[in-house]
């Protein structure tokens, strides 16, 4: 899993980065591409508290990557490049961040 | 009830900057609120900001992210690069602030910036929140709002994106504005495409002047350094004399003579090419312009003209500089390069919108300088006659040319009169100048030509007419510029000379630079050849294929050796409008782009590092 999660990390940095330096309006096709991968990232983070985090913490937890997952189907929905980027660059990226290596966080 | 209030303490802060908006506001906005049909609502961000939502034609779309509502303002803002100064900046958009915020932060005040709401709507509901006073503040910030001013943008947009501004230009349009605004913001950049087009065809007139740029600079740093600031005359000449502008059109044989009766009763100021024909018919101006890099030195070389007082720029022609004796003011021309000479010294060189041409130079000067009347005599921006200029300039007797093929424009005392689309421009210059000097100041302008182009704004009089009702008062107007002291005292003049010196090592960096940049994109381009693309490495070497262009533009010397390879400037900036199919596609054109692009910086740079090393200046 840890390298799955690296490489949807690097993918949303990417396509932020892209589309923001070329101006593209794409980001939305850009980001479809990568749903299946966040829908697993997902359910690995919700289907158990394999982290040995605090049971209260844990729940809070899920129910923000719940809200995100929700803001990423509501912006597919809406072709809505704001909310999805927000979704991604501003929320998933957090719970990726937590279980990247200490040097690829260094490095983007 | 505390909305409101806010939108009445904005509605009056934008009043204080933009006189009778509020009126256009109250007229229109129940038409324009009503037509837009969009719902507005208000949303708590994460951290407590209220965002905007738009909901249109059952589709919700937020205008600045829930989590983080600064976050991608900050992206992409710091992906714009340099914002140089004196840049135009566009910013479509004002559903998140943010995005404006963050320019202004980064930017100094000398940055032009347009702010364009194509949304009434989102325009009035932002007036409930924001503080326009505070974000605002102390600058100057052009605001378009759809339905109430947007008439106006091309006019300003054509104002913005004069000439050498329009490679400095940065834009970008605020997500999802796309969406709910297409047809107005495709229209909009529609506008920019219309107007920075004729630029590419101008590249060429820069290019036909490139290779003389860096050595007129490097050269003329001498005369700066010991010479004066256009700035400097200010105060010093009265300005309750009038003002004559002596242009080279045909029509100035009809009363070159008459100009005798003005000397020292008015402000003569004339440009290069009329000196002749002046100097000939026993008139001696009081100073004259000259801006052009490769003016035949022909076309003044009469003993007469070496101490006239001359305004020029930091790139004139070096023959006439040298030839030139006199008092020499220099007016801006956004070099970084010799701006720093005067920020060393803590002193500054005045700008002035001088529109392409040695008269729209030698006008804006006399504007500029006060004066409560300007005539122009020989501004004929036509063909008068048939001829380009007047008798005695390029030759004693001028060859009349073929105009039936020529555009026709409104003449002064003809109909119609031909000319052609460069003296066009220049007249189209002359008369927005007039209409926007005229909204903040009383300066009549005359015509006394006596022929050519009918410039709005300016009355028709004979030059005869002029003499015998404005110029009744006798004044020494040498003297007054005799008691001018140079702009650097010796000590200031020493730094010059030392930063002088060090300008080939400081080009050499720019060499160095450049061989790293290369190294960059062909590592880019390694990236791009594989099947798979490593996004990660990707983005890393863009960034510090950023971080390495940051360096080179950072380098005084850089503006100048960009301005020498405009050609290849102009290939690596026309790319920006393709579009690829796949990223690797893009990345490879990136990168071959690149490499070409910083092999030619170091051609380049080695040029200009040695045109630098060969220009002497003289030691105190």
């Amino acid at each position: 899993m840890e390298e799955k999660i690296k490489q949807l990390y690097e993918d949303i940095n990417f396509i932020g980065f892209y589309c923001t330096y070329h101006k593209e309006g794409t980001y939305i096709e850009k980001a479809q591409k990568l749903i299946p991968q966040i829908e697993e990232f997902c359910r690995w983070f919700l289907e158990e508290n394999k982290f040995g985090i605090e049971e209260d913490l844990y729940v809070a937890l899920k129910r923000n990557l719940i809200d995100i997952l929700n803001d990423c189907m509501q912006a597919l929905k809406e072709r809505d490049r704001v909310l999805m980027m927000d979704a991604l660059e501003q929320g998933l990226v957090e719970y990726l961040r937590l279980f990247m290596p200490e040097e690829c966080l260094e490095e983007s | 009830m505390q909305e409101e209030k806010m939108r009445e303490e904005n509605l009056k802060a934008l009043e204080k900057r933009f006189t009778g908006i509020v009126r256009l506001i109250n007229e229109r906005k129940k038409e324009l609120l009503q037509k837009e049909n969009l719902e507005l609502e208000w949303e708590t961000s994460l951290d407590g900001e209220e965002i905007l939502k738009v909901q249109q034609d059952g589709r919700n779309l937020y205008l600045a992210g829930k989590r983080n509502p600064a976050a991608h303002a900050e992206n992409q803002v710091s992906v714009l690069g340099k914002i140089a100064s004196n840049a135009p900046v566009l910013i479509v958009g004002m559903g998140n602030i943010h995005y404006l915020e963050e320019v202004l932060k980064i930017t100094d005040k000398s940055v032009d910036i347009l702010l364009y709401e194509p949304v009434f709507s989102i325009f009035y509901k932002q007036l409930e929140k924001i503080n326009v006073e505070k974000i605002f503040g102390d600058r100057l910030i052009a605001l378009v709002v759809g339905g109430i001013n947007d008439d106006g943008v091309s006019a300003l947009l054509h104002t913005m994106l004069k000439d050498d501004r329009i490679p400095l230009m940065k834009q970008f349009a605020l997500p999802n504005y796309e969406i709910f605004a297409y047809e107005k913001v495709k229209k909009f950049y529609e506008e920019i495409l219309a107007i920075t087009r004729p630029y590419n065809t101008n590249l060429w007139t820069n290019m036909y002047f490139n290779d003389v740029l860096a050595i007129n600079i490097y050269h003329n740093v001498e005369y700066i350094r010991t010479g004066y600031t256009a700035g400097q005359l200010d105060g010093v000449i009265p300005t309750d004399i009038p003002a004559i502008v002596v242009s080279a059109g045909p029509s100035l044989n009809k009363n070159i003579a008459e100009l005798k009766k003005a000397k020292n009763k008015a402000f003569i100021i004339a440009v290069d090419t009329a000196l002749k024909p002046l100097i000939k018919a026993g008139v001696k101006p009081d100073m004259y312009a000259m801006l052009d890099g490769k003016k035949p030195l022909d076309l003044i070389n009469v003993e007469e003209t070496r101490w006239i007082p001359l305004v020029t720029l930091a790139t004139g022609a070096k023959e006439i500089m040298d030839y030139h004796k006199g008092k020499k003011f220099f007016v801006d021309e956004q070099y970084e390069y010799i701006y720093q000479m005067f920020q060393m010294n803590g002193k500054t060189i005045e700008r002035l919108p001088f529109g392409g041409s040695v008269a729209t130079l030698a006008f804006s000067l006399v504007c500029h300088l006060g004066f409560q009347t300007v005539v122009f005599v020989g501004q004929d921006l036509a063909y008068s006659n048939d001829k380009s200029h007047a008798d005695g300039t390029f030759q004693e007797q001028m060859e009349k040319e073929d105009t039936t093929e020529f555009m026709m424009v409104e003449g002064n005392y003809e109909k119609q009169v031909p000319t052609i689309p460069n003296l066009n421009s220049y007249r189209e210059w002359f008369e927005a100048f007039i209409k926007s000097w005229s909204q903040q100041y009383t300066t009549r302008f005359i015509n006394a030509t006596e022929g050519g182009a009918k410039i709005e704004g300016t009355e028709l009089m004979t030059l005869t007419e002029v003499i015998d009702q404005f110029c009744a008062r006798n004044v020494d107007i040498a003297s007054c510029i005799d008691r001018i002291e140079p702009v650097f005292s010796k000590e200031e003049q020493n730094r010059i000379i030392d930063y002088f010196h060090q300008t080939p090592d400081k080009i050499q960096q720019i060499i160095q630079l450049a061989q790293e940049g290369e190294k960059l994109y062909k590592k880019l381009d390694d990236i791009c050849q594989g099947g798979k693309i490593d996004k990660s490495l990707y983005v890393k070497v863009l960034r510090r294929i950023k971080k390495n262009r940051k360096k080179i533009e950072k380098n005084f010397n850089y503006q100048i050796v960009a301005q020498v390879m405009i050609r290849a400037d102009q290939i690596i900036q026309s790319s920006q409008y393709l579009t690829y199919s796949t990223i690797e596609e893009e990345g490879k054109e990136l990168a071959r782009q690149g490499k070409i692009y910083m092999e030619l910086l170091q051609e380049y740079a080695k040029i200009v590092k040695e045109i630098a090393s060969n220009t002497f200046i003289k030691e105190q």
